[in-house]
């Protein structure tokens, strides 16, 4: 049978095979196969097979039909497997939970949940087998086992769960009049449980109010978290465009798997692969509710709108802090949500302010890169607050170039990472199971050896904290530039000690430390603003002056790649700045070319104040020197220099990259003047003992950026000096 | 391929597993865990660098669970036959009524008779028996459109049985 022939039968086979009546078959073959026999046998063969093909790779086993059609019709007393339907005891979003009597091996009362119908209960059984083994390991006492899980007569799926009696959270707590204090305490406990599972490879997927029960133990509270696993089970089976209306929750059978309040954006927006961040998101949300008594978005938004309405709320909207929600309800639910915690609402609105907002807020970032990594770095920023110690304690360092945000976070995530290798631990022994080939060994040893570097990092960031910058840079220096994990605190961390390096005078260690510290940040934070390209430059200088042509291009690329499709002036020129400092190729000053035009159209258009414009026009300048295109260059250098605005370290600059302008230009009296001033105004910058902690408007990298100038003015100009004195012409 | 992935492609593979066993009868005979620990020691045995890409590792999964299924279904035919018996003989089957073993079987031997004239079908039946892929999925991975799939998929069962019932092996 040749290609052809094939492909023409397939295409007869889909026609005939969509039409319904046999008379029309024939109709169609008797026309279409009319020179052809043999194909039209085949197709007959084709059509007549086609029932036994359907039976042959029918998948779904037959459901057998029994007496337990449906065990709400059926009532109680009927049983599923080995267990014995009680009562009804709840009814949530996505099925029924009963109270149910296992008969064998061992008499006991459990809590049996039958998911509704409409998803693929094989699927879910399979999805639940899969965890099962990771689930067992689970050992905690504020965990509730989920024991097994199968499918009904009636082909709905159903899990068994250890029975937990307790009340909802929430309930519990404004029962008996929880103060802050102590619903901080219970959470931390809740905390803790999520953080074992996470220990173990699980992520519940699903932590809300209602899926944490309390009961008082002799007076003391204990929390429980249920339905683990369950999520991860029948989640996956849920796709979003079949769910129907909202009705405050996502509507059962299908939808978004969770509750909308409660659903982090990863979630929202269907990833596939959340982490355990999704569930410090949700935990972030449980806290939210427990002190201020509100959720971050009012249930009542979610009601009757579509569900990308949802999906836009939860991954674009910013919700209150917590004290604002709470200040922003009706005077009367003030002061009950006030007298629950046995308080009154000013004193409320008060200890809401502050630390707990802000924990509550990194807890619930929409980026999981910016949330605490892990439930006990949340347990420990509550535990902080409970034990009156500052979260936010200030940082060592100047509070300048990056701006605010990296200290903030710096600090906050030197707590959230110390548990981080204890997770990495747990989440290999769960995969171990499998990882047995030598491939595997090496995935492994690269995910412990990341954990470790993380963790030292961590541990450099509580030294950095008690400002032992030399025990913090030992521990930083193990770390490989290469290997830098992305993240805040690792960029907070480099930072630091790359600027004690500085001050300290020791600029090759303070490139390197700088290096790995854009490294860090290269991926994390993606807004385009000065402040953050303004850390190229801190970066540019030390690696230029001390590391030398290889690691300056590595870094100029990074850069290029950061910043290349920036439609910011200030960034632009930054970028310019820190990427011109040493001669660059075709390819480079290709990419650099629609900055310096932005640049260039934001001096024309006079966007900038005079000090900036000065730069830009230092910025053009030395990229027209790096293109070749000497005549314009200089044309920017004259225009820079007669700026009113001067500044010591620009001026030097300038004269100096002018001074290369007019050498190529032909000019050496011009070239020779200008090196020499600059040379003057740079030993004047240099002469002074207070560079190394000049805060601006000149900064101390402006000096270093100087000097990496002149080296190479110097090499320039003196290198004609000496092929003159080739020819015996030395000039007098 | 970077060390790093292999945890993804490894989840990937659970993913198929899963698949797989969602349609498996009740008293199956592979527990998932072991199926994926066998596929996946398969998969990394061949040279991990080898994939370029999630498409090229599907098909890779799909050939590696196709492998050892198998070569159960063979171990425990002979077993119930005795060690003597020649391996199961898949003409004596009735496809309409076949055992999961027996259909791994039957479909494992027409597919490597199909591949030489239609490796299109083939290839799909390889991917949806085996590889436990929906049709959208491959739909995605060959960037057709869904329907096509479904054509492909429909003449590609009934190619299979017809080769089975009217032409001698």
């Amino acid at each position: 049978m040749s290609n052809r022939d094939s492909s023409v039968e397939k295409l007869l086979f889909a026609a005939a095979s969509s039409l319904g009546e046999a008379k029309e078959r024939w109709e169609l073959l008797d026309y279409a196969c009319r020179d052809d026999e043999e194909m039209r046998r085949r197709i007959e063969e084709l059509l007549e097979v086609q029932t036994v093909a359907d039976t042959l790779f029918e998948f779904e086993p037959e459901v057998q039909s029994g007496p337990m059609e449906d065990v709400e019709e059926e009532g109680m007393g009927a049983h599923i497997g080995r267990y014995r339907l009680i009562t009804r005891i709840g009814a949530g979003g996505c099925g029924t939970v009963y109270l149910a009597q296992q008969e064998e091996p061992v008499r006991r009362k459990v809590a049996l949940k039958i998911i509704k119908l409409g998803m693929d209960t094989k699927a879910v059984i399979a999805r639940f087998g899969l965890e099962r083994q990771a689930l067992a390991q689970m050992d905690h006492p504020s965990i509730a086992r989920v024991l097994e899980a199968g499918a009904t007569a009636s082909g709905r799926p159903y899990f068994v769960m250890e029975l937990v009696e307790g009340e909802r959270i929430t309930d519990f707590c404004d029962e008996n009049r929880f103060s802050i204090r102590q619903r901080l305490e219970l959470f931390v406990q809740v905390c803790y449980a999520i953080q074992h599972a996470h220990q173990k490879g699980i992520i519940h997927r699903d932590i809300k109010a209602s899926n944490i029960l309390v009961r008082s133990s002799d007076g003391v509270p204990v929390p429980k978290v249920i339905d683990f696993g369950i999520a991860k089970a029948t989640g996956e089976d849920l796709s979003m465009e079949t769910t129907g209306v909202l009705n405050g929750h996502i509507t059962g059978t299908a939808g978004m798997a969770g509750t909308p309040s409660y659903m982090s954006p990863e979630q929202a927006r269907g990833d596939a692969d959340v982490d355990t961040r999704c569930d410090v998101y949700s935990l972030g949300v449980l806290l939210y509710e427990l002190v201020s008594g509100r959720t971050p978005f009012d249930p009542k938004r979610f009601v009757g709108v579509s569900i990308e309405e949802v999906r836009r709320t939860i991954q674009e909207e910013q919700p209150k802090p917590p004290s604002a929600a709470f200040k922003s309800a009706a005077l009367e639910e003030r002061a009950k949500i006030a007298e629950a915690r046995g308080a009154n609402s000013t004193t409320l609105a008060k200890l809401l302010a502050g630390d707990l907002d802000w924990i509550v807020m990194r807890a619930m970032e929409k980026e999981p890169l910016r949330r605490y990594d892990t439930a006990t770095g949340l347990a420990m920023d509550v535990k902080r607050v409970l034990w009156d110690q500052p979260v936010l304690a200030r940082p060592p360092g100047r509070g300048y170039l990056l701006g605010k945000w990296v200290r903030r976070n710096k600090l906050i995530f030197v707590g959230g990472c110390i548990a981080f290798f204890g997770l990495f631990a747990g989440l290999g022994i769960s995969t171990l199971m499998y990882l047995k080939e030598r491939e595997a060994r090496l995935a492994e040893a690269g995910l412990l050896q990341k954990a470790e570097y993380r963790e030292q990092i961590a541990h450099a960031a509580v030294e950095i904290k008690y400002e032992d910058f030399e025990g913090a840079d030992k521990l930083l220096a193990q770390v490989p530039i290469e290997q830098t994990p992305s993240s805040l605190e690792a960029a907070g961390a480099f930072q630091a000690v790359a600027e004690w390096h500085v001050r300290a005078g020791r600029l090759p260690q303070a490139a390197s430390r700088f290096t790995a510290m854009i490294r860090a940040l290269s991926s994390v934070d993606t807004s385009d603003l000065p402040s953050v390209s303004m850390s190229l430059l801190e970066v540019a200088a030390p690696v230029a002056y001390s590391g030398g042509a290889g690691p300056y291009e590595e870094f100029r690329q990074l850069a290029i790649r950061r910043f290349d499709m920036t439609a910011n002036a200030a960034v632009a020129e930054e970028t310019l700045k820190a990427c011109l400092l040493m001669p660059a190729d075709e390819k480079t000053l290709k990419s650099l070319a629609p900055l310096a035009a932005i640049v260039e159209q934001a001096i024309e258009a006079k966007e900038g104040n005079d000090f900036w414009n000065a730069w830009a026009l230092f910025a053009v300048s030395l990229f027209y020197y790096r293109t070749g295109e000497y005549p314009e260059a200089a044309r920017f250098a004259e225009q820079c220099l007669a700026n009113s605005n001067q500044n010591e370290v620009r001026t030097a600059s300038m004269l100096i990259v002018y001074a290369m302008i007019e050498e190529r230009l032909g000019d050496s009296t011009k070239a020779r003047a200008a090196l020499i001033e600059g040379r003057a105004g740079a030993e004047i910058g240099f002469s002074r003992d207070d560079w190394t902690t000049l805060n601006g408007p000149v900064y101390w990298f402006d000096w270093i950026n100087t000097l990496v100038l002149l080296d190479e003015a110097e090499r320039v100009i003196d290198s004609k000096v000496e092929d003159l004195s080739w020819f015996g012409q030395h000039p007098s | 391929m970077p060390a790093e992935l292999l945890p993804l492609l490894y989840d990937e593979l659970r993913h198929i597993a899963a698949g797989y066993m969602a349609r498996e009868a009740h008293g199956q005979t592979l527990q998932p865990t072991a199926l994926v620990h066998e596929a996946w020691l398969q998969v990394t045995k061949t040279d991990a660098r080898m994939w370029t890409d999630r498409s090229h590792f599907f098909r890779a999964a799909a050939q590696a669970m196709r492998r050892i299924l198998v070569d159960r279904a063979r171990a425990k035919a002979s077993l119930k036959r005795g060690a003597k018996a020649q391996t199961l003989d898949i003409y004596e089957v009735d496809p309409a009524a076949a055992t999961m073993d027996e259909r791994v079987l039957l479909v494992n031997e027409m597919i490597d008779r199909m591949e030489k004239d239609d490796p299109e079908s083939a290839r799909v039946i390889t991917l949806k028996f085996f590889g436990g892929l929906t049709n959208k999925e491959i739909a995605k991975m060959d960037d057709v459109a869904e329907r096509t799939v479904e054509r492909q998929w429909a003449y590609a069962k009934a190619l299979l049985v017809r080769m089975f019932r009217y032409e001698l092996p």
